[in-house]
């Protein structure tokens, strides 16, 4: 069925509710809601800093992780927060600096899975939904929606996968999605280009929301 | 510029992608991150602390001390210090001298500065059997006929690069070389009898040098 057809019953509340969450996301996020001394409380071993810290960025880990067809991301999420609280003695630099840090330590993490063939399956994730308060029809509509957006990561070579990710789910700039990957600014930007071209053509093929953004 | 159906579909792909931790998940991670992080930190200051502690610095920082107890502190790092370097041999000789004669007196056995020797070298110069000693004058005997001819200005050689053909000196005639016979395969074990040059008598044991005209 394609998702046109429902796109005009959506109902408002679920709209809503998605403006809502997003704007709760991106707030997480923002450096304005980190306390100055949450690095350093964290360097020291503070259980209460950690979970701020996980609470804030272990979601788009977690998101990345699904996006690169991990099987257990949240196992992922699990190492990278590990590998992180190992290493922030030697780290220096504020928020922004160091939700980088996590997804360059995430970027290798999955690395390393995908040398070991049991950690992933290789396939893109199944359509992955917050399913609470959602009626039936309701939660068929996020389902087919969230499920052609994934699908069409599909087209994408693993590293455009991973710049589309870290740029779309982590928020990263060129420059530190650069810095992640172990690859030039003037390289992400052309993976970056090409791996939205084809995306657009491939949610143009797909007839994904095409009346929603017509003038 | 700004895509809008991009836009939407970054927005449906968060929504699919990314959800939130459950608390039992956030609170078991964040429990492991900070047992990890604490380790880490006792791991890089535990010798440090060790000492802080006994001079009652885990809770008050240096900053609390009086400058007799900074003194005594400092005093108790430089030995320490001092200590690492006395046992190895590395300070300067009086120190040490003076140092390894202290410690004596409490039956530990450090290095003085005249037993400083690496492991396994000889105290002193050993020489080897046959070898001049050293200031002895080692002769050399003339040769006749050996001269190296000088070159003459007709042939400029370049840089490394003689034009011409070396001069080699002239042999004189009873410094023949006589080749000897190689036996055949019918006396293959016989002895190769040893090359003879004129004058010179080879000695039968093969360490004494033999005799020059």
């Amino acid at each position: 069925m394609p998702i046109s057809d429902h796109r005009v019953e959506l109902p408002a509340t679920i709209e809503a509710r998605h403006g809502e969450r997003m704007q709760t996301r991106r707030s997480q996020l923002s450096p304005e809601f980190v306390r100055p001394d949450l690095l350093d409380r964290a360097r020291r071993g503070d259980g209460e800093a950690w979970s701020q810290i996980v609470r804030s960025l272990g979601p788009k880990v977690q998101g990345y992780a699904r996006g690169k067809g991990i099987v257990d991301a949240e196992d992922v999420v699990q190492d990278v927060f590990t590998a992180a609280a190992r290493g922030i003695g030697g780290f220096e630099g504020e928020w922004h600096a160091f939700r980088s840090w996590i997804f360059s330590i995430a970027y290798r993490q999955i690395v390393n899975r995908y040398r070991s063939p049991s950690r992933h399956d290789g396939s893109l994730p199944r359509t992955l939904v917050d399913e609470n308060h959602l009626g039936p029809d309701q939660e068929v509509v996020i389902r087919e929606m969230a499920s052609e957006a994934v699908a069409a990561l599909g087209v994408l070579s693993e590293v455009e996968r991973d710049v589309v990710l870290l740029r779309v789910l982590a928020g990263l700039d060129t420059a530190e999605v650069a810095k992640a990957v172990g690859k030039g600014e003037g390289n992400v930007r052309v993976i970056q280009s090409r791996a939205l071209g084809k995306v657009r053509a491939e949610l143009g093929r797909r007839g994904y929301m095409m009346e929603e953004v017509q003038p | 510029m700004r895509d809008a159906l991009l836009d939407l579909w970054a927005d449906e792909l968060n929504e699919a992608l990314v959800t939130d931790l459950s608390p039992q998940t956030v609170e078991m991670i964040a429990a492991a991150a900070s047992t990890t992080a604490t380790s880490a930190v006792t791991a890089m200051t535990t010798p440090a602390l060790a000492i802080a502690e006994g001079a009652g610095l885990a809770t008050t920082g240096i900053a609390g001390l009086s400058t007799a107890a900074k003194v005594v502190v400092t005093t108790l790092a430089l030995m320490a210090g001092t200590g690492v370097a006395a046992v190895t041999g590395a300070l300067p000789d009086p120190i040490q001298s003076w140092i390894a004669g202290v410690v004596e007196e409490i039956g530990i056995d450090l290095p003085t500065p005249d037993e400083q020797t690496l492991p396994g070298a000889p105290a002193d110069q050993i020489p080897l059997p046959g070898l001049p000693l050293e200031g002895d004058e080692i002769p050399i005997p003339d040769l006749p006929g050996d001269s190296i001819p000088e070159l003459t200005g007709a042939s400029t050689p370049g840089p490394g690069m003689p034009l011409d053909p070396p001069i080699l000196p002239d042999l004189p005639a009873d410094r023949t070389f006589t080749i000897p016979t190689v036996p055949t395969d019918g006396d293959a074990d016989a002895p190769v009898p040893a090359p003879t040059l004129p004058g010179v008598t080879l000695p039968d044991d093969p360490l004494t040098p033999p005799t020059l005209p």
